[in-house]
C-alpha cells in the first residue's frame, strides 16, 4: 500500500466537495443569494397577506394581492453585504473559541474554532444569512466542532459558558441545539476539515533541523540526488540568505550564527501561525487552496527568502531540466497567490465598518425570512412529531413568533446579543 | 434494507435517532460518519451516503432543508450478506484453512489501511466483520472508532472493545494506546477461527484478565516493561507468576499459524505484531495459500424479512432446544476448521463456558431470536455486545440510545462491553434524496489487495452507549 500525502488529501471530502475555483465560488454565492432573496420576498408577502386575511374577514385572494402592491418592496442583502456580515460573526466565533483570541474564551485547541469557522463558511455557501441569521448558527457550529474535534462539552456547560463569559445572557441549550441538524445537512454530513497547522509545525521542525546543520534533515530530492551537499552546506546557504524586505519582519536584524538562524526560523513560524489562526480562516483560503499551499503561503508572507530557499530544496538541483522548472513555477504561482490573499487580509474595527455593519444588521432585520426566524420552535415542532406538526402546529408557531417579535420590538434592538459582544470586543482592542 | 430506485441496488440502512438526544446529533454517529467518509477501501464497509426522510423544502442550492425533516436520518451502507460470527456459527459449516487465511488476510489488509489512516477501530470482533457472497470481508461498525495521531497527548477511554477481544493494556487501565489494541482482537478472532470457539470468554474484567494471564502468562517488567505502573495493575496482578501456554494449548495448530498467533497475543503492546507485519508473516505465504475470495462457497443469504417464515420455524426449534438444554447441557456446536485437529483445549480453567444453546438450523447469523441466558450467564456471546439477540428490531437499530442489552452486574459502574448490536433498519423506500458523496476512483489494491467489493445490506451494529460514546 503506497499512499502519498496527495493521495490521502484527494480522498478527503474537503478536496472532493469543498474545493473551488474563485469563479465557481463567486457564482455559487451569487446564486445562493438570488434564490434566498426570491424566497424571502415570497415568504414576506405570504406573511403579510395572511396577516391581512386575519384582519379582514373577507380574506379573498384579490384583496391580498392589492394589499401586496401597496407594501414597500423588500430590500434584500447583496452578496457583498452577506459576506461582510458573515465575516463579522465569524470573527466573534473565533474570539469565543480560543484563549489566544480572548482570555475568557473556551480553552479549546485551535482546531476546534478553526473547524467551526469552516463549518459556518461551508454552510453559507448553500444558505443565506437572510434565511438563517449567522448569530443563530455560530454557537451551534462551535458546539458541533467540539464533537468532531474531540473536545466535547455537554450542551449544558457549553451554553452556560456562552451566557456567563461571552455576554450571550439569554442563550439556552435549545438555541444551541436547534440549528444543529440544519447545519449538519448544509455541511452534507462532511465533518472532516483539514487544517494547515500540523503542516506548519512540520515545516518548523524541518527548517530548525536544517538551521542546525543536521544532515538527517536532508531527506530531500535536491540532496538525495548528488549526495554531495552536507548539513553544513545547507546551514551556510541559509546563513547567506537575504533578510525579508518588509516592515513586519521581527526576526534578528543580522543572521550570523546558527542561533540567529534559529531565531529567524522561529520568528517566521510565529508570524505564519498568526496568519493561519485568523487570515487563513476568515478568507476563502480553505476553499481555494490545499492545507500545504496555505501554510507555505503564510510562510512566504512571513519570510519570503527563507521560504523560497526551503521550497527550492524540495526539487532536484538540476536547474536545466525544463519539466522541473515548469513545475516549480506553477506551484510557486499558486503559493504566491495564496500569500497575497493572506497578506491583504485585515479586519480592524474602524468606525466606518461598525456603521456599515449596523446598517446591514438593520437591513437584515427587515429581510430575514419569517419562516425561519424561530429555529427553536421549528425544531420543537419536528420533535413533536410529523403528524401533529400539520395544520394546528402552524398556527401555534405563528403565535409564538408574533409574540417573540413583539417582545423583540419592545426591547428596541433585536440583535442585542451579538452587537454587544462586538462592542465589547472593540473596547478590548482599543 | 432498502433498494436504490435508480440502480435497483440493495443497500443497508442504519438509523440515527435524533429526537431523544440530549446532546443533539449523537457524537458516535458523527465520529462514524467522519471516519467512514475518510476511508475508501475494499475491506472497509462503504458508507454510500446519508439520507433523510423526505422533506419538501430545499436550501438555496436545491439541497434538502432540515427544518421540515420528519425524524429520520439514515446512514446508507452497501449490503453485506453475512458476518463472520454468523457464518462460523452455522451448524455443520467448517471453514477450510485457505478460507481462514483468505478472511484473515482481508481483515489485516482492511485494518492496516485504517491504521495507516490513523483510525483505531476499537471494536474488532466477528460480528463486525461482514462478508458478502463474493467472499469479500469488510470491517464495519465504526461507532467506537476514532482518529489517533502519534502526537496526540489526550487520554483515550479504555472502555472500548468487547470484553472477550479486549487487550490486557485496556483491562489494566491504559488511557494511551494505539493500533496494537486492534491487533489483540485480531489475534483472538484468528484463534477462534482455528479453534472453533472463542478462546477468552471472560464474564467480567477480572476474569477476563485472569484468562489472558492463564493463556499468555503473567505480565512482568521483563516481558512488558512498565506494566507494573499501569493504573490497575495492583488490583489485578496475578497472585502467582504464570507461564505462557499459548504454544502448549494450541499445539495442534499449524506451526506458522502458531507463530503468527503468538505474535498477535503478545502482552506488551509495543511488541505486538502490527497489521502490516502480520500480512507478510510466513503463514500467508506457505501452503495452503489463502484462496481467492471469489472461489469461496456462496452461503444462503439470511436476513430478517427475507426469511420470516424460516425464522419462526427457527424460534420454535430454539424453544425446543432450550427446554432440552435445561435438562441436558450440550457441548459447544461450532466446529473447528477442516484439516485441523479436533480441539483439545477446553479453556484454561472455565470449561463451563463452553456450553451454549445449540444453534438451530436455518439462517441466523444475526442471532435473531437466539435465546439469551441471564446476564453473565453461560451464554455463547457476551451479552449486549453486537448481538441484538431476541430483541425487537426497532430497538436494535437506534443509534446513540442506551443499549437495551443486559449488563452483567459488576463493579466500577459500567458495562464492560463495547457497543451493542444492530441490524438493518426497517426499509425505507429510497425516496429520500441524499447527499451522498461518491467515493472517488481510489484503488487500493497493491500488494495485499483483495478483490473488488460486492453489494449487500450490512447488519451493521447500531446501539452505542452514548454514555461512553463521547469519551475520547
Amino acid at each position: 500500500m503506497n499512499l502519498t500525502e496527495d493521495d490521502v488529501y484527494r480522498a478527503t471530502t474537503q478536496y472532493r466537495l469543498w474545493s473551488y475555483s474563485p469563479s465557481s465560488l463567486a457564482s455559487i454565492r451569487d446564486e445562493t443569494n438570488a434564490n434566498a432573496a426570491k424566497r424571502v420576498v415570497e415568504a414576506i408577502r405570504r406573511h403579510r397577506s395572511s396577516t391581512a386575511t386575519n384582519a379582514s374577514s373577507n380574506g379573498a385572494e384579490p384583496a391580498a394581492a392589492d394589499h401586496d402592491s401597496t407594501e414597500p418592496a423588500v430590500d434584500c442583502l447583496t452578496p457583498a453585504e452577506s459576506a461582510l456580515l458573515l465575516t463579522h460573526y465569524l470573527h466573534i466565533l473565533l474570539t469565543w473559541s480560543s484563549t489566544r483570541h480572548s482570555p475568557r474564551a473556551f480553552p479549546f485547541p485551535s482546531a476546534v474554532g478553526a473547524t467551526a469557522v469552516q463549518y459556518v463558511r461551508r454552510f453559507y455557501l448553500s444558505n443565506s444569512p437572510m434565511t438563517y441569521h449567522p448569530k443563530a448558527i455560530i454557537a451551534t457550529a462551535l458546539f458541533l466542532a467540539t464533537k468532531t474535534e474531540c473536545a466535547f462539552n455537554s450542551v449544558a456547560d457549553f451554553s452556560r459558558k456562552l451566557r456567563d463569559d461571552m455576554g450571550l445572557k439569554k442563550m439556552t441549550e435549545q438555541e444551541v441545539l436547534a440549528p444543529e441538524f440544519v447545519l449538519t445537512q448544509g455541511l452534507r454530513f462532511t465533518f472532516d476539515v483539514r487544517h494547515p497547522f500540523r503542516g506548519l509545525r512540520g515545516g518548523l521542525i524541518e527548517l530548525s533541523a536544517m538551521a542546525q546543520g543536521d544532515s538527517d534533515a536532508l531527506l530531500l530530492p535536491a540532496f538525495a540526488n548528488g549526495g554531495e551537499t552536507t548539513g553544513a552546506d545547507v546551514q551556510n546557504e541559509m546563513l547567506a540568505l537575504p533578510l525579508p524586505q518588509d516592515d513586519e519582519y521581527d526576526g534578528p536584524s543580522a543572521v550570523k550564527s546558527a542561533s540567529d538562524l534559529d531565531k529567524r526560523v522561529g520568528a517566521a513560524f510565529t508570524r505564519a501561525d498568526a496568519l493561519l489562526q485568523e487570515a487563513a480562516l476568515l478568507t476563502d483560503a480553505y476553499f481555494l487552496y490545499t492545507p500545504s499551499q496555505i501554510w507555505l503561503g503564510a510562510m512566504l508572507v512571513a519570510d519570503e527568502p527563507l521560504t523560497l530557499y526551503y521550497f527550492s530544496t524540495k526539487f532536484p538541483a538540476a536547474e536545466s531540466d525544463e519539466v522541473i522548472k515548469a513545475k516549480k513555477a506553477k506551484i510557486l504561482a499558486v503559493l504566491q497567490a495564496c500569500a497575497t490573499m493572506l497578506r491583504e487580509w485585515e479586519w480592524k474595527p474602524t468606525p466606518e465598518r461598525k456603521e456599515e455593519l449596523k446598517r446591514i444588521d438593520k437591513k437584515l432585520y427587515k429581510c430575514l425570512n419569517p419562516d425561519k426566524k424561530d429555529l427553536v420552535g421549528l425544531n420543537a415542532a419536528v420533535k413533536r412529531g410529523a403528524a401533529e406538526a400539520g395544520a394546528s402546529g402552524d398556527g401555534e408557531e405563528d403565535n409564538t413568533r408574533a409574540k417573540k417579535k413583539r417582545k423583540l420590538e419592545d426591547e428596541g434592538d433585536p440583535f442585542g446579543g451579538p452587537l454587544e459582544s462586538k462592542n465589547g470586543e472593540g473596547k478590548k482592542e482599543s | 434494507m432498502a433498494r436504490e430506485i435508480r440502480t435497483g441496488e440493495i443497500v443497508a440502512l442504519k438509523k440515527i435517532r435524533m429526537d431523544n438526544e440530549k446532546e443533539g446529533f449523537p457524537i458516535t454517529a458523527i465520529r462514524e460518519i467522519k471516519i467512514l467518509k475518510k476511508l475508501h477501501h475494499e475491506n472497509v464497509i462503504k458508507l454510500k451516503e446519508i439520507v433523510t426522510s423526505p422533506g419538501p423544502e430545499t436550501d438555496e442550492q436545491g439541497n434538502q432543508d432540515g427544518n421540515k425533516f420528519k425524524g429520520g436520518i439514515y446512514m446508507v451502507f452497501e449490503y453485506m450478506d453475512h458476518d463472520l460470527t454468523g457464518l462460523a456459527d452455522r451448524p455443520g459449516l467448517r471453514f477450510t484453512v485457505p478460507q481462514i487465511k483468505c478472511y484473515m488476510k482481508q481483515l489485516l489488509t482492511g485494518l492496516h489501511y485504517c491504521h495507516v489512516n490513523q483510525v483505531l477501530h476499537r471494536d474488532i470482533k466477528g460480528s463486525n466483520l461482514l462478508i458478502d457472497n463474493e467472499g469479500n470481508l469488510k470491517l464495519a461498525d465504526f461507532g467506537l472508532a476514532r482518529s489517533f495521531s502519534t502526537d496526540h497527548t489526550g487520554n483515550l477511554t479504555n472502555r472500548v472493545i468487547t470484553l472477550w477481544y479486549r487487550p490486557p493494556e485496556l483491562l489494566l487501565g491504559a488511557t494511551k494506546y494505539g493500533p496494537a489494541v486492534d491487533m489483540w482482537s485480531v489475534g483472538c478472532i484468528f484463534a477462534e477461527l482455528l479453534n472453533g470457539k472463542p478462546i477468552l470468554p471472560g464474564k467480567n474484567e477480572p476474569e477476563q484478565l485472569n484468562k489472558i494471564f492463564e493463556l499468555c502468562g503473567s505480565p512482568d517488567e521483563i516481558n512488558w516493561p512498565g506494566c507494573s505502573k499501569m493504573p490497575w495493575y495492583n488490583n489485578f496482578k496475578p497472585s502467582r507468576p504464570m507461564k505462557r501456554r499459548i504454544r502448549e494449548v494450541f499445539r495442534h495448530f499449524d506451526r506458522h499459524a502458531l507463530d503468527l498467533l503468538d505474535s498477535m497475543l503478545t502482552l506488551n503492546p509495543e511488541k505486538r505484531i502490527s497489521a502490516q507485519d502480520a500480512l507478510v508473516a510466513e503463514y500467508f505465504w506457505n501452503d495452503p495459500l489463502p484462496c481467492d475470495p471469489k472461489s469461496l462457497p456462496k452461503y444462503e443469504s439470511s436476513h430478517e424479512f427475507q426469511t420470516k417464515k424460516k425464522r419462526q420455524q427457527q424460534r420454535q426449534n430454539e424453544e425446543t432446544a432450550k427446554r432440552q438444554k435445561l435438562q441436558h447441557p450440550q457441548p459447544h456446536t461450532r466446529l473447528p476448521p477442516i484439516q485441523s485437529h479436533p480441539p483439545h483445549w477446553h479453556g484454561p480453567s472455565h470449561p463451563v463456558n463452553n456450553t451454549q444453546p445449540p444453534v438451530s438450523a436455518g439462517p441466523s447469523h444475526h442471532q435473531y431470536g437466539r435465546p439469551r441466558g441471564p446476564p453473565g450467564g453461560p451464554n455463547r456471546y457476551p451479552p449486549s455486545a453486537n448481538q441484538s439477540g431476541g430483541y425487537n428490531q426497532t430497538r436494535g437499530t437506534q443509534v446513540g440510545t442506551y443499549s437495551s442489552g443486559p449488563y452483567p452486574a459488576q463493579g466500577r459502574g459500567g458495562p464492560p462491553y463495547a457497543g451493542s448490536g444492530g441490524m438493518p433498519a426497517p426499509g425505507q423506500r429510497g425516496a429520500a434524496s441524499g447527499y451522498g458523496v461518491g467515493p472517488p476512483n481510489y484503488s487500493q489494491s497493491g500488494q495485499f489487495g483483495g478483490s473488488a467489493g460486492g453489494r449487500a445490506p450490512n447488519p451493521l451494529g447500531g446501539n452505542r452507549n452514548q454514555q461512553y460514546g463521547w469519551q475520547q
